[in-house]
């Protein structure tokens, strides 16, 4: 009886985490803002969502929507993501056991962020997050997109900073 | 009996669909990369078709590149379907009790609105407006979805005639 509730517990607790394949990236401190980028992103419903986690990340000194004029710096977005869902009638069982039955969710994006100055692309970078997640009662699938678009977003301002292709800005 | 099954199985099919139907147009040309958005949705349901109206317009390919949100600089067009009047509180429940048997009609009517800014400025409002009567039951051809369609159409087509959006 003990070893079931231990193995149960530790199922419930290991096996719900979230897992990505995109290493989470630390984002060193105290160094200068990046110039400010003018993000352009090709989905208008997660258009807001997008600038805001690069916003969070706390590199640019600014981000802003739309184009901008000739000389600003400006990031192109492109990103798909593909959701996969167990087979219909797995759902339909988990629905029947009031989802005490784990569905198992994935959600594949991949997102490329085209970095251009004065009209010509200065470097391309693209991130593929796979994320995965059993989802049961108490621990539903929503947030799954978000941890992945706040991931994608480190990984993309970490390797801005470490190019050195968008000029930091000194305070004045 | 054949005949009877094969206009069960239509109607089953094309009657109780609410997905949006295509587009009856097709750009020729695609607009510079712009900004498409629509007001926050209320409900999931909402959020669905918004999806939906997006991809919709996206497949016309008369957009290189659809951005959500106002800029500054640029071209930006707000899509806004609020505003109509769908079956009410009666016919619904009437209709629900009923396992959507009984034909209850009611009137209901889409509309559609869109702005298209420039630079942050208003240019042009478009409004387009469709009515009509149609019962909840699952055998009477559900009309809203295809008139949602029809507006959308029509206001791509009169983007296109206005010539107030370069193309790439």
């Amino acid at each position: 009886m003990n070893r079931f509730i231990t193995f149960s517990a530790l199922a419930l607790l290991t096996g719900c985490a979230t897992t990505h394949t995109l290493p989470e990236r630390a984002l060193p401190d105290g160094k200068e803002y990046l110039k400010p980028i003018h993000v352009m992103i090709d989905d208008p419903l997660n258009a807001a969502q997008i600038r805001n986690q690069l916003r969070e990340t706390g590199v640019f000194r600014s981000v802003e929507s739309g184009r901008g004029n000739a000389d600003d710096y400006s990031v192109w977005v492109r990103y798909n993501v593909q959701r996969d869902m167990p087979p219909f009638p797995v759902v339909l069982l988990s629905a029947a056991t009031l989802f005490l039955l784990p569905l198992s969710v994935s959600i594949d994006t991949t997102t490329e962020f085209s970095l251009q100055h004065n009209g010509k692309q200065l470097k391309q970078y693209s991130y593929r997050n796979v994320t995965h997640k059993y989802s049961w009662l108490l621990d539903g699938p929503g947030g799954m997109e978000l941890q992945s678009g706040h991931r994608v977003a480190r990984a993309f301002a970490e390797d801005v900073q470490r190019d050195g292709l968008l000029p930091e800005e000194h305070a004045q | 009996m054949i005949r009877t099954t094969l206009l069960a199985a239509v109607l089953l099919l094309g009657g109780c669909g609410t997905a949006l139907k295509p587009l009856d147009y097709k750009a020729e040309r695609a607009y510079v990369p712009m900004s498409v958005t629509m007001p926050s949705p209320v409900s999931r349901f909402e959020q669905q078709t918004q999806r939906e109206v997006i991809q919709l317009l996206r497949d016309t390919g008369a957009f290189s590149f659809m951005d959500g949100g106002f800029s500054k600089t640029g071209y930006s067009l707000l899509v806004d379907q609020r505003g109509g009047k769908g079956a009410g509180a009666l016919p619904a429940i009437l209709g629900a009790l009923t396992l959507l048997t009984l034909p209850v009609p009611y009137t209901y009517e889409r509309q559609l609105h869109g702005s298209l800014f420039k630079d942050g400025q208003l240019l042009k409002t478009y409004a387009y407006k469709r009515g009509g009567w149609t019962a909840t039951t699952w055998y009477i051809p559900m009309t809203e979805p295809r008139s949602e369609s029809e507006m959308l159409s029509e206001l791509m087509r009169d983007l296109e005639h206005d010539h107030l959006i370069p193309y790439q």
